[in-house]
């Protein structure tokens, strides 16, 4: 799920609002954060952080660390450690998830499916080392809320219809401290077409349309989210057993279920989006050493 | 599932300093932010993105800045229908989400579709770019960020 490989003269890094918004694994990630500066040293340090994640897992880029690991011409011992760290923990989600998360796509090591979840938790926690008790990251779906956005309000995030992008099927509130916040991550077909191969049957799954899996570590939520897709309706019991997860998953035919602790956590909604009409927010474009 | 990831996390600075001077074939992934350019109180007006073509389609954005902010985003192609005019597709995670946060009370993110946002991103930042150059910012000038103007 990374960046088309010399997009990075396309690369966006901007300022709007108190939200720093950047391009990144072929996506957008969003931060907003409400107790530092958007466009502070700490900030900086998070994109610097995702756009080395991304160049060193980036299955698009023959540099990466990954894809010369994949080409047999990078060992796995003069890897960064955090490579190793990824692909050890694709394993632990391999034996834990019965084989439905695999670190290979098409036959070709790819670890993906655990990156950005990973990368986006640990930037949650390098903004709080800096700091920071407020604040809520989007990676393309993905999403890490940490504290709240205002006093006596609660960060809330929409779990999107797979059939209809206008509409929000649920609304999940993060807990606030002393909790370790809310992660959300939703795994389906709308979100790349078909690019999700069950890894135990060797097809895309055909029993769900999504499945959006709520916890508070983005980098369990979003693995689990991936190989519940693959399970399909197995993964209601199987996200049952897991201690502190919860899911809500749609069917293509738009029926849907959830885990027993799911309605405790979320208000069940059917809204529409509203039309987009205008924002008005400040904008500051980032301009990095090695971009352009 | 413990948290393995937090010994690393401490780790990340330094490991990434030395992969700078490791990492030959590609530049150097600890980009430092060197500084920023803006758009100018004054940049107003409308700007079309280039057709920036995904692997879903073509994308491209027309954007609207006024007093130096963006007041509206129009997406002019998507690969879903593909609708001119008014943006019809909320897949693109900015997009859609400005849009909730700007009207939907209380709603800060969503999860969901994403796929059209990398074209969405670079259209934007073209068309964006294409404005801050042709309003002549005061470059060096410019505050480093706009935080402080936030209301």
């Amino acid at each position: 799920m990374s960046a088309c490989a010399g997009a990075d003269r396309n690369e966006l890094d901007y300022v709007l609002g108190q939200r720093r918004i950047v391009s990144v694994m072929g996506t957008v990630f969003t931060v907003d954060v409400r107790d530092l500066d958007p466009a502070s040293s700490a900030l900086d340090d998070v994109v610097a952080w995702w756009r080395w994640v991304d160049a060193t897992f980036s299955t698009y880029r023959p540099s990466s660390q990954v894809s010369r690991l994949a080409a047999e011409t990078l060992e796995l011992a003069d890897c960064a450690p955090e490579v190793r760290h990824v692909l050890r923990l694709c394993r632990e989600a391999a034996a834990i998830s019965g084989g439905h998360f695999t670190e290979r796509y098409d036959g070709r090591l790819d670890p993906s499916g655990m990156v950005k979840g990973w990368s986006v938790e640990l930037a949650s926690q390098m903004l709080r080392r800096a700091g920071s008790q407020h604040h809520c990251i989007s990676a393309g779906g993905d999403v890490r809320c940490v504290g709240v956005p205002a006093a006596g309000e609660l960060w809330r995030v929409g779990v999107v219809d797979p059939r209809d992008p206008r509409r929000l099927l649920a609304v999940v509130a993060a807990p606030q401290a002393p909790s370790p916040g809310l992660a959300v991550a939703t795994s389906g077909t709308a979100e790349r077409g078909h690019h999700i191969i069950d890894p135990v049957t060797g097809r895309p799954p055909q029993d769900l349309a999504s499945i959006s899996v709520v916890g508070s570590d983005l980098t369990l939520v979003d693995w689990a989210a991936t190989a519940a897709f693959a399970m399909g309706h197995d993964a209601r019991a199987w996200i049952d057993a897991i201690d502190g997860l919860d899911a809500y998953a749609v069917t293509p035919e738009g029926d849907y279920w959830y885990t027993d602790g799911f309605e405790a956590r979320a208000e069940l909604v059917q809204v529409p989006l509203p039309p987009l009409t205008t924002w008005s927010v400040p904008a500051t474009r980032r301009t990095t050493a090695g971009s352009s | 599932m413990n948290r393995p990831a937090l010994a690393t996390a401490g780790t990340v600075l330094g490991v990434l300093l030395l992969l700078g001077g490791k990492a030959a074939t590609s530049p150097t992934p600890f980009a430092l932010v060197q500084g920023s350019s803006s758009l100018s109180a004054t940049a107003a007006g409308t700007s079309t993105g280039p057709v920036i073509n995904t692997r879903y389609g073509p994308v491209q954005v027309e954007v609207v800045v006024a007093g130096g902010r963006i007041t509206d985003v129009t997406a002019l192609q998507l690969p879903t229908g593909g609708q001119s005019g008014q943006i019809a597709d909320y897949s693109s995670p900015l997009l859609r989400r400005e849009a909730i946060a700007a009207q939907s009370a209380g709603i800060h993110s969503v999860s969901g579709a994403t796929y059209t946002s990398q074209g969405y991103a670079s259209s934007l930042q073209s068309a964006l770019d294409q404005l801050a150059a042709s309003s002549q910012t005061q470059a060096s000038s410019v505050a480093p960020t706009s935080a402080g103007a936030k209301a």
